[in-house]
Formats: structure tokens, sequence, C-alpha cells
């Protein structure tokens, strides 16, 4: 075999690590099953969700949390291949097709939005089967049935559009909640049970409700929006019970859900609270880093600095594969300097800074220095917004997770001290 | 509340040749799959020049390029694309005022198309505005700015920018930098093993087009060892073949080890001299000012002395393109005195070679000499003159571009315009204020 020249193995490895959506089906060729190493197994989150399915009786709700760059979405494709692969019917709907997340979300549309979802997640499913179910058909009698007049040609993009800039659509699909609940619900619940009857599957059909945590807003409308979704997931508990169907929500790490335990995605740890590099999260980001190398080899580009991009990385995949891309971006040679991989990180930390207010980097200096994350009432806006960005991570620790800085941020909080 | 991210440079702020060079790659490495960078200046101008670029990459490549700037409703356009494929350039439309309402309408919606873009739409979707998007996108559209690809923020009008280049060096390395030089090895300077090395080059050359690297550095080693015992205009002429072969696979040590010494003593100044240009251009990429700045200084002295030994237009136009030199590197030290002094000798050659000539060429040259002394007043807050200098400028361009009537040429037109427009905008709006 021919070795790439330099250029050439630049180009392989940047493409490889320049894609990071998650949703890409090309990103399964990349898969690394980390999980598998023992030391990080318990930490395993789709082996659990598959026990809670596996282990329930004809339904069951399962709560998720992790921000972006956890490997939320990863780790819910990897369940949703491998429960299809075990013989179970998977729906996958992305909530944020739906809704603007800067506003607060409204009980009667995110409910609504779930039967719209299905029906148009499992009409895709068979489109190739004319003689199949007809979900859409069920929807309309859905919305027939709630008094929502929603035309004759009723189909995701009409409810899509409508929920996201029709406000008197929204007004209807509320005042029919408000008019008669226990109606709304059991309608709600005849749509499920009817849809999930006509799929008919042996061992059940899983429901995935993916990017309800995206529901964040902006500083000032941060509260409304954290109590519309605390409001779902405790006074609306009950109407997101799916008869048939195992679902599991993707919340914000706020809410505290009346429907039982939530579970949180946290990060590869890298390191220990006392910095002491922690081998087996180390190890399974080089496995991450190797599987997108052209021939597996990592060291061609990073020389002696592959375990100073991991650990900068914070276990943040999506960092990790970022500062990469910069580095084969910028290096003039290969291996890469040191000025050039300080330039490189210099980059990525710019970027991660953007738009930093002095609280934010106060709560920074002050999970530094504790590993906690306590924010006031009026700090927890900057709190989420620091993990949305990746700024505070959080890493397993036996039972009870502990807080970390990025490490890439570190120097502008040591600038700030 | 203060912003302590904001009090910091956000980001690593690149001049147009470093960002066009990380976006050309870019684009290059990832033809066919979907992308995200961030092009971002304060200087509609410097965006311009980005754009005029990546309008040739996508002609070189045979690639569509969808421009769209939006207004108040991006809806309509930016779903167009999908499905689709190739480069798009997508910017806003509007005054300042209406820009931020806009960018993040768009971000908003670039934000919700994510993955429909990322899964429909094969090519890179560049997202071109002014630096306070990137802060923006970070704050609006969190989930696109999490798989953006890269940020670059190109340095305002006041920062030194690239000129359009002339036709002999514009690429940055590119040729005719360093592959060969057009004059023939001298008679006097030849020795028995002449014949063969430049044929070794020769061929080491088309391996390269080829795309046989490893070949074509094999012939190019070869041709160095024989050029060892031979002339020493051979070892010259291959090591300036050498180092451009190392320039154009962007082995940049290479290329450095084999421009820093200076040229034997018995070197031909015709050949000397690109040898200079390229280690001042080799120089100028890694921003090592002082080097490139006695390159160029050097190279124009021998420009001079040829021209005063032998006059010809040909010769005329390369202390010219010299002078250009000299006044970019003065440029971007901020020595705006300089600067304007080699540009403005490289203009008054410019335009008795025009005169003589009148040629398309010799017409684009007086342009393109006219735009390095516009930028250098605007930098200076001197409007009257960079208004006269644009606008002669524009005219010229237009002229070529009726002429010529290549796409290349119509964009440089309209840039020209562009650039001109935008001037008369920022001085209208200060005179205003």
């Amino acid at each position: 075999m021919t070795e790439l020249s330099d250029r050439d193995y630049r180009r392989d490895f940047y493409r490889a690590v320049e894609q990071r959506q998650a949703t890409d089906e090309r990103q399964g060729q990349f898969y690394v099953p980390i999980y598998d190493n023992p030391a990080l197994k318990p930490y395993d989150i789709v082996s659990t969700l598959k026990d809670g399915i596996e282990f329930s009786v004809g339904e069951s709700v399962q709560i998720l949390s992790g921000f972006r760059g956890s490997g939320k979405t990863s780790e819910l494709m990897r369940l949703r291949d491998e429960l299809k692969r075990d013989g179970y019917a998977v729906v996958f709907l992305d909530i944020e097709d739906y809704f603007n997340t800067e506003l607060p979300v409204e009980g009667a549309a995110f409910e609504l939005a779930l039967a719209a979802g299905f029906a148009e997640a499992a009409q895709a499913q068979q489109a190739l089967k004319p003689d199949g179910p007809d979900f859409f058909g069920r929807l309309r009698n859905f919305f027939s049935r709630i008094d929502v007049e929603v035309g004759a040609a009723v189909g995701p993009l009409d409810i899509k559009a409508s929920l996201r800039d029709d406000e008197s659509f929204r007004a209807k699909v509320a005042a029919a909640l408000r008019n008669s609940r226990r109606k709304f619900r059991e309608e709600l619940h005849t749509f499920f049970e009817d849809s999930a009857a006509a799929i008919n599957n042996p061992l059940g059909v899983v429901f995935i409700v993916d990017s309800i945590d995206h529901f964040r807003g902006r500083a000032e409308r941060f509260h409304e929006v954290r109590e519309s979704v605390e409001m779902l997931f405790s006074e609306g508990a009950e109407d997101l019970k799916l008869p048939r169907l195992n679902v599991i929500y993707t919340v914000p790490v706020y809410v505290q859900p009346a429907l039982g335990l939530r579970r949180d995605i946290l990060n590869i740890k890298v390191a220990d609270k006392d910095g002491s590099p922690f081998e087996p999260g180390m190890g399974a980001l080089r496995a991450v880093l190797a599987k997108r190398a052209p021939d597996g080899d990592v060291h061609r580009l990073l020389g002696p600095y592959v375990d100073r991009v991991l650990n900068h990385s914070g276990g943040l995949i999506r960092d990790l594969l970022r500062l990469t891309s910069e580095i084969a971006l910028v290096a003039t040679a290969i291996p890469v300097s040191e000025t050039e991989l300080l330039r490189a990180e210099s980059t990525v930390r710019a970027n991660m800074q953007l738009s930093l207010s002095q609280e934010q980097v106060e709560i920074l200096q002050r999970v530094r220095d504790s590993n906690e994350l306590i924010p006031t009432r009026d700090g927890w806006s900057d709190a989420i917004d620091l993990m949305a960005r990746g700024a505070v991570l959080r890493y397993p620790n036996g039972e009870q997770p502990w807080f970390g800085v990025h490490p890439l941020l570190m120097p502008l909080l040591d600038d700030e001290s | 509340m203060s912003a302590p991210g904001n009090a910091r440079p956000s980001d690593r702020t690149a001049d147009i040749a470093e960002a066009w060079l990380d976006l050309q790659r870019h684009l290059e490495w990832t033809y066919g799959l979907p992308s995200l960078p961030f092009i971002l200046s304060d200087s509609r101008t410097v965006l311009d020049e980005v754009l005029v670029r990546v309008r040739l990459f996508a002609r070189q490549h045979g690639c569509a390029l969808h421009e769209i700037e939006v207004g108040d409703d991006p809806g309509p356009q930016v779903r167009a694309l999908l499905p689709g494929e190739g480069i798009a350039w997508l910017t806003v439309a509007g005054s300042a005022s209406e820009q931020e309402g806009r960018w993040r309408r768009l971000l908003h919606l670039l934000n919700e198309l994510r993955t429909p873009l990322n899964r429909d739409f094969h090519g890179a979707v560049i997202i071109a505005g002014p630096a306070s998007v990137a802060a923006l996108a970070a704050g609006v559209a969190g989930d696109l700015w999490a798989v953006r690809s890269f940020v670059r923020t190109v340095a305002s009008p006041a920062l030194p920018v690239s000129p359009p280049a002339r036709l002999e060096n514009h690429d940055e390395f590119g040729d005719p930098i360093g592959r060969s030089t057009s004059q023939p090895v001298p008679a006097d300077r030849r020795g028995p093993a002449t014949r063969e090395v430049i044929d070794l080059v020769r061929r080491s050359s088309r391996e390269a087009v080829r795309g046989d690297v490893a070949e074509a550095y094999r012939l190019m080693e070869r041709a160095a060892e024989l050029a060892v015992t031979d002339t020493a205009e051979t070892r010259g002429l291959v090591r300036l073949s050498h180092a451009g072969l190392a320039i154009e696979q962007e082995d940049w040590p290479l290329a450095q080890r084999l421009l820093a010494a200076p040229a034997e003593p018995d070197v031909s100044p015709s050949l000397e001299r690109p040898l200079l240009d390229a280690r001042g251009r080799l120089a100028q990429r890694f921003g090592d000012w002082a080097v490139a700045a006695e390159a160029y200084r050097r190279s124009l002295e021998l420009s001079r002395e040829i021209l005063e030994r032998s006059p010809s237009d040909g010769a005329a136009r390369d202390v010219s393109v010299s002078l250009d030199n000299v006044g970019r590197v003065a440029e971007a030290r901020g020595d705006w005195a300089a600067a304007e002094a080699a540009y403005a000798e490289s203009l008054g050659l410019a335009r008795e070679l025009r005169d003589r000539l009148g040629t398309p060429e010799s017409v684009r040259d007086v342009s393109i000499s006219l735009n390095n002394l516009g930028r250098v007043a605007e930098a200076r807050g001197d409007w009257a003159a960079a208004e006269a200098a644009f606008t002669e400028a524009a005219e010229l361009f237009r002229l070529v571009a009726d002429t010529v009537r290549t796409p290349v040429a119509e964009e440089e037109a309209t840039t020209a315009q562009a650039r001109l427009a935008e001037l008369q905008e920022r001085r209208a709006a200060e005179t205003a204020d």
C-alpha cells in the first residue's frame, strides 16, 4: 500500500474530523464503542435505556438530559439502531422542527406536535407500503375529535408551520385543551394507542423525542421558558405517558420530572478533580480520533501533542474534532509545531469565549474552585448557557458527578483572577 | 453587564490571503461534503475580495456557486438551496441598522435548517458577514454554531488588504513564483549537465501536474544532484523550481530551506530576481515582514539594473511589479508614506506602458496600481484621493471587462465598482455625522 503524502493525509484526516453533525449518516463509519471499556461501562446510557425498555411491560417513559456536544444525539442514534436491530419499531422525532425553542412552550401545542411528529416519522418509514396504515388519516381524526380545524390536506409541514407561526392556530389548540383536559388527553392517547396498534410490532414501539433540552430561551425570557418546560413535565406529566409506547424524552437539566428519574449523559472524563489524567477516558478519546485518522495514525499530525489535544477537548468529542480539524487546516508541516498548535487552540478558545459576560466568568471561577455548580435563581440562565456552550462540563465520579471548566478556558480565568 | 470575552480579540484575525488559503484548502478538502465556514469582516470590500476568489474557485472546479443576499425574509432564498450542491455564499443586504435584525432571522433559520442543509446540500455554505455575526450566532443559533466548520475574521481595510495582484503573481504561491523562470539559461552560464537538468525539471513539473508528487520530487532531487557539478545558474534554476514544488505541496520547511540562502555570486540577475521574489512571498506568508522587505528591496534593485541595462517593456513591467511588492510590505507594516511612494512610481510606469502598448493587460495594470494607491489613501483618511483613485480604477476595470468579455474581468469590474460605492457610502455617512 502506498503511503499517503502529507497533504493527502491531512486532507483525509480533515474530511473525517470536519463532519460533526451527529445526525449525519456518514458518522456511522466513525462510531467507536467507547463504553465497551469496563471502566466506562457503568456510564453507558444506551445500555441503561435499553434495560428500561426491555424490562417494562407494554409502555414506559424515560427521561434523558445532556448538552449539545455531549454525545447525546449520537447515543440516541445508537440506541435507535440497536433497538431496530433487536426488532423494535423506533420512531424518532426532533421536536425543534416544530418550535422556536427561544419561546415558552405551550402544553397543548407540545402534545399536538408529538402526535404530528409521530405521524410524520411513522408515515415516512412505510413510504413504500401503499397499503400500510394511514397515520395522517389518524392524525386528521384526532384533530377533528378535539375540534381543531386544520383543513383536509393536513400534513406535517402544515402543522409545523402552524405551530411555529400561526398564533390563532396555537390559540385554538390551547382552547381545546382548556375546554376539556380529560377529553384532550383521551383523544391524544387514542391516537397513539391506535397508531401503535397499526404498527403492530410484537416487541413494541419506541418513540424517541429529542431536543426538548433546546428550550432555553435568551436571558430575558429564560425563566418563562424554563417554567413552561417544567410545567410540561409536572402538570402535564400524565399526558406524556403514551399508551403502548416506550417513550424517551430528552429534557433540559433544570427539569426534575414527575415521570421518573432523569438520567444525565456526562462528559467523558479526561482528568480527575486533581488534574491527574484519567486513562480510560483518554483511551476512549484516543480511539475516537484514531478511527478518523488515515491508517489510524494520529501521531503523524499531532506528534508529541496527542494527549494534550485529548485533554484540551475537555472530553467533548465535538471539541476534540474541532481542535483537530483546526490543527489539520493551519499546520504548515506535520507533525504540527508547538507554535501552530497554540495558534489552533487560541482560535478555538476565542470562539468559545465569545460574548462571555463577567457574571459567567465568575460562575466559571467558582466551578473551577469548587467543582460544583450551584447557581442563584438569577444565575440559572447564565449557568445553563455555560453548560450549553460546553464551558462547564459534567464528569462521572462514582455516584455523584462533578463539574469542571473546559480546559481551553482555564487561561481566561487565570487572567481574570 | 461587561463582556470580558469580547474585550479580547474575538478570533484569530487573518489577512485576506491567509483567510483565503484556509478557505480554499477547506473547499478543496471537503469538496461535495456539507460544511459551514464563517468568513467575517467589517469591510464589505474585504468580503467582496474573498467572494471574487470563491467565484474563481467555483469556476475552476466546475461547481455551482449560489450567491444569496437576503433581506427581511430569508426563508424562500435559503430553502431554494435544498436539495442542491456546490458552494453557497450567504450574506445579508441592507443598511447597518437593518442588518442586525436580518442577521438574527437568517441565523435562526439556518439553525432550524442545519440538519436538512447537512443532509441535502452537498457543499459548503459560507456565512459571510460582519465580525459581530460570530457572537450573534453563538448566542441565538447555538446549535448551528456548534457545528460550524471554522471562523476567520479578516482585517478591515484600515489594515493591510491584499490587492488584486498582477497576472504574474496572481496566486500567492502558484506559477510562476518558483516553478521556473521564463528566461532561458544564458549560453555563457550553461554547463555540460544543464540540458539534462532542465529536462528533469520539466519532467518533474509534468509529474506534479499529473498528481504524482512522489515522482515529481524524485526527479527534482535527481536534477539537484546533477546540478551540483554544473554551473551556478543551473543550480539556481533547480533551487527555484524545487522551492516552487515544495510550495505547491505546502512543504514549508523545505521551501524555507531552499530559499533561505542568498543566491550564488555567479547567478544572473534575471534568475536572482525570481529567487528573491519567492523568498519575499514566503516570508510574507509567515508574516516575516523584515525578510520580505529586504528580499523585495533587493529584487527591485535588480529589476532597475536590468531595465537600465536592457530597456524593454517587459523589464519596465518587472520594475512596476517589484514596486508593488515593496509597497505591499510597507503597507502591511503601516508605513503609508513608503507604500504610497512605491505605488505611485509603479502607477507612473504602468501608465507609460499603457500609453505605449494599449493592451487590456496594460490597462488592467494601471487599474491595479490605482487601487493600491486608493487603498493607502483610504487608510490615511484622505477620502478625496481615495475616491479619485477608485473611480478611475473602476472605469478602467470596466473598460477591460467590456473589451475582453471574460468572467474574471467582469468580476473585477464589479468588485471595483462595489469598492467605490462602499467608499462613497462611508464618506457620505461621515459627512452626515
